[in-house]
């Protein structure tokens, strides 16, 4: 059953406490042998530096009440929303001269079944003239409708159709909202944490 | 007295122009297409869910089988997300043999959409002489990993094996003829009074509807966008290569096609250059047997040979993703089909489905 390959007792820790030990360049002793894999640390890029955004600036300055947070992860700049105010601030980055995020890159739901909002659906804009990114993100919980934002980008459309197939998230003011990917007659939503990967009445179905 | 009504027709999906399982249901006013319900979903697999279960290493045999016809790219895709997650740097030389490998299968899936897509407007010549080029690049790409269509052929972090013995002198000579083979088909194709009669002003995306609809890639920039991540956002070494963006103007089937006829030229002036400046040294970088990246989520984005290929990782901190999500070309840029065949006849479909080259197993992962 279970997949995952267990090296012998790694503890829980960092991925470069771990890294291969035949790294050491020169032939130093045992105890500086373990101290390479440190100087390595530091000279990775440090993830989750703050980016000058101007789409973020912008937003800080028109929507100061709408923004819940805001991460740094990679050069990515994420903003946590107030869902009611998600289609305002959509379309204000559309037709903003100075950002012009025309171009909706991807949406997608994220399922967190401990907290009490338990989806993220998650837009990553792109500005196909000005070429800068953002990413925004609201939290809903259990059978909450999201605002659907097909009058802003068209494209949202199967994006928010398969959020709703596969995550069983609803999207407020969706013209067709209806399976996708899987059949009408699919029972359940396959991303949710808690539907078995194998799927529902697949018991006797043995893996060799 | 006459009676007229709508007729509803099902393409697929077992049709041979629908390259693969995709059904459209087209609502017909005699022969023009008055309204297109695209139907997908046969080729589910759940890979997403799967992946949650699977850790780092597992994944990237799946990618290989979303986009079958451009596995290397996937492959890329994947293994770059992964890194850029982690924060790892990739040696130089695994970096260019990743842009040579890439590019040549930008041209290999390039072949397999300009041979079915004449295949499906009635040009059968044509797909013999794309299929025996792909042949030659297959057959490099089966020397270099092993496969020849599915070939989990990246690490993160670098590559697990270096290049064989000879495989530059093949690649060389690759491109040496290809410009040539090339020729042929233009020959073939680019004057030819059918092909024109079949693309020119077939299937229409102007620059706004396309951005509209998420459209990326070679029918983005036939629409005269000249959009390319490998310009916009180099990733990996692309901005030590030297090459254009072709863009259209007529934003018409005519146009895609000149676009990716140009496109493999430029491929090929970047593999050119990059076996030029291949460096030598190491081929893996410095990671961890067991991948765990730090509690995080990126999106990032290659240029694939269809446009936009983006994955979307959300890492908890653990060995396998928590949520992973491949934003498919395919996917998105089959939804502006009903749009491009409104009001055209039928048989102008199988040109549109052409054009936007997808691949079923990329739309449903």
């Amino acid at each position: 059953m279970s997949d995952e390959v267990k090296p012998p007792s790694t503890p829980p820790g960092d991925a470069p406490g771990q890294a291969p030990p035949p790294v050491p360049p020169a032939g130093a002793a045992p105890p500086a042998a373990a101290a390479p894999p440190k100087p390595a640390a530091p000279a990775k890029i440090n993830l989750t530096a703050e980016v000058d955004s101007p789409a973020l600036r912008t937003l800080k300055e028109k929507f100061p009440q709408a923004i819940q947070a805001v991460s740094f992860y990679a050069g990515e700049v994420t903003v946590l929303l107030d869902k009611e105010s998600l289609l305002d601030v959509c379309r204000f980055l559309k037709e903003e001269p100075a950002l012009r995020l025309d171009y909706l890159s991807n949406l997608c739901g994220v399922d967190y079944p401990d907290r009490a909002k338990r989806f993220e659906v998650v837009y990553h804009l792109f500005s196909v003239s000005l070429r800068h990114r953002i990413n925004l993100k609201i939290q809903l919980a259990d059978q909450e409708p999201a605002p659907s934002v097909i009058s802003v980008w068209r494209t949202a459309n199967w994006h928010e159709r398969e959020a709703f197939d596969l995550l069983g998230i609803p999207f407020e003011g969706h013209p067709d909202l209806r399976r996708i990917l899987l059949t009408d007659e699919w029972q359940g939503h396959p991303l949710r944490k808690e539907y078995p990967t194998r799927g529902h009445d697949r018991d006797h179905m043995k893996l060799r | 007295m006459f009676r007229t009504e709508m007729m509803d027709i099902n393409m697929g999906p077992q049709h041979p122009s629908t390259h693969g399982v995709l059904r459209l249901k087209l609502i017909l006013d005699g022969e023009i297409v008055t309204d297109t319900d695209v139907l997908i979903g046969y080729l589910h697999r759940g890979v997403e869910k799967l992946c949650e279960s699977k850790n780092y290493h597992m994944i990237e045999p799946y990618t290989d089988r979303l986009d079958y016809v451009a596995a290397m790219y996937e492959n890329l895709g994947y293994v770059e997300t992964v890194e850029k997650l982690m924060g790892v740097t990739v040696p130089e030389r695994a970096e260019y043999i990743r842009v040579i490998t890439a590019e040549l299968q930008r041209i290999a899936s390039h072949l397999v959409w300009l041979g079915t897509h004449a295949l499906d407007i009635g040009a059968m010549t044509v797909f013999f002489y794309c299929f025996r080029e792909r042949e030659i690049l297959l057959d490099l790409f089966e020397a270099f990993c092993g496969a020849r269509l599915t070939y989990n052929a990246y690490r993160i972090g670098g590559l697990p094996w270096d290049l064989p013995p000879g495989w530059t002198d093949r690649v060389r000579h690759f491109v040496k003829i290809f410009p040539g083979r090339q020729q042929e088909y233009d020959t073939l194709l680019t004057k030819n009074r059918i092909w024109l009669g079949r693309t020119k002003g077939v299937g229409i995306l102007k620059a706004e509807d396309a951005i509209d609809f998420g459209v990326s890639g070679p029918c983005l920039r036939a629409a005269g966008i000249s959009y390319d991540i490998r310009k916009a956002h180099p990733y990996s070494v692309y901005n030590r290569f030297q090459f254009d963006i072709p863009t259209g103007e007529n934003c018409d089937t005519y146009d895609r096609y000149l676009v990716r006829m140009e496109e493999m030229r430029q491929s090929l002036r970047i593999v050119q250059q990059a076996l030029d400046g291949l460096p030598g040294g190491e081929i893996m970088g410095k990671v961890p047997k067991r991948i765990k990246p730090p509690v995080g989520e990126v999106y990032h984005t290659v240029e694939g040979p269809r446009g936009e290929l983006g994955f979307y990782i959300v890492s908890q901190g653990d060995d396998k993703p928590y949520r992973m999500r491949f934003r498919s070309p395919s996917f998105v840029n089959l939804q502006a089909l009903p749009h491009m065949v409104k009001g055209s006849l039928v048989a102008d479909v199988v040109a549109v489905i052409g054009t936007l080259d997808i691949v079923l197993g990329d739309v449903d992962r």
